[in-house]
């Protein structure tokens, strides 16, 4: 499957020096983009039929494959622009959609008393919130995946979603905000 | 000195270095004296730890019923 559309993607993000990108060392970073894809869009075939896009982009594109980022975060930015493109077909959200002001973040409850050692082990901890990211919304995990799974600065990672700071910022919070509430959700529940 | 709300408000941009010194500062305070927001705080580092545990990991393909 050709997608013309990979080329209109700014694929000016850089290669490390020497780096040699071929259709070998593309192949070799399959499992990365896989648990990327995945885990965005929570459907196997459509992620694999996002991998194989982002292949046949990267191959078209590497000659503006410059050097000053891995090959990861480079095809992974492709593939985050080949995941936004699926949510918009999918119209699951509407992805400029923002709360209304004044409470962009959302309400505050304060924090509940919680048992000071009801914290889970980090295999546990993994699986939670693994299982809570297919909860959040699929901006909210774009976000979540680029800056915390794949430690993209905020930056590169509002350029690969094509969203301002400002909402980022927003998606972010939130997102985080239901993983982390989760995680201690869970951590009672396993020392109750 | 912050109260709850803010410290809230603040603890994702925290996680990223994305605040000023003296706001870090502010919630490093309010922190120490608020047992609620500190657990939060701990919380959120948790879940971003386990978070980046995933980055090498093969995903669990169970594709989710009614997503």
């Amino acid at each position: 499957m050709r997608n013309t559309a990979a080329l209109s993607f700014p694929v000016t993000a850089p290669a490390p020096a020497g780096a040699v990108i071929d259709d070998a060392a593309i192949r070799q970073i399959e499992p990365v983009l896989m648990g990327f894809a995945y885990r965005a869009v929570r459907r196997e075939d459509v992620a694999r039929d996002l991998v194989q896009e982002t292949y046949i982009a990267a191959l078209e594109a590497k000659a503006s494959f410059a050097g000053r980022s891995t090959l990861r975060t480079w095809m992974v930015g492709i593939l985050s622009r080949k995941i936004i493109d699926f949510y918009r077909r999918t119209r699951r959200e509407v992805l400029t959609d923002l709360p209304p002001e004044p409470d962009p973040l959302g309400a505050f409850t304060p924090t509940p008393a919680r048992a000071p050692d009801a914290r889970l082990d980090p295999a546990l901890a993994m699986q939670v919130v693994e299982r809570t990211l297919g909860k959040l919304t699929e901006l909210e995990r774009m976000a979540v995946l680029l800056v915390d799974v794949e430690q993209l600065d905020r930056d590169a990672a509002g350029q690969a979603m094509g969203v301002q700071p400002t909402h980022l910022r927003v998606l972010l919070h939130r997102g985080r905000h239901k993983l982390r509430e989760a995680l201690e959700d869970a951590g009672l529940q396993a020392h109750a | 000195m912050l109260d709850c709300r803010h410290t809230h408000e603040s603890l994702s941009d925290a996680l990223d270095g994305a605040l000023p010194w003296w706001r870090r500062a502010l919630i490093r305070v309010h922190l120490r004296m608020c047992p609620g927001c500190a657990r939060t705080e701990r919380s959120l580092r948790d879940s971003r730890d386990a978070l980046r545990g995933l980055r090498d990991l093969p995903p669990r393909f169970d594709d989710e019923a009614g997503e």
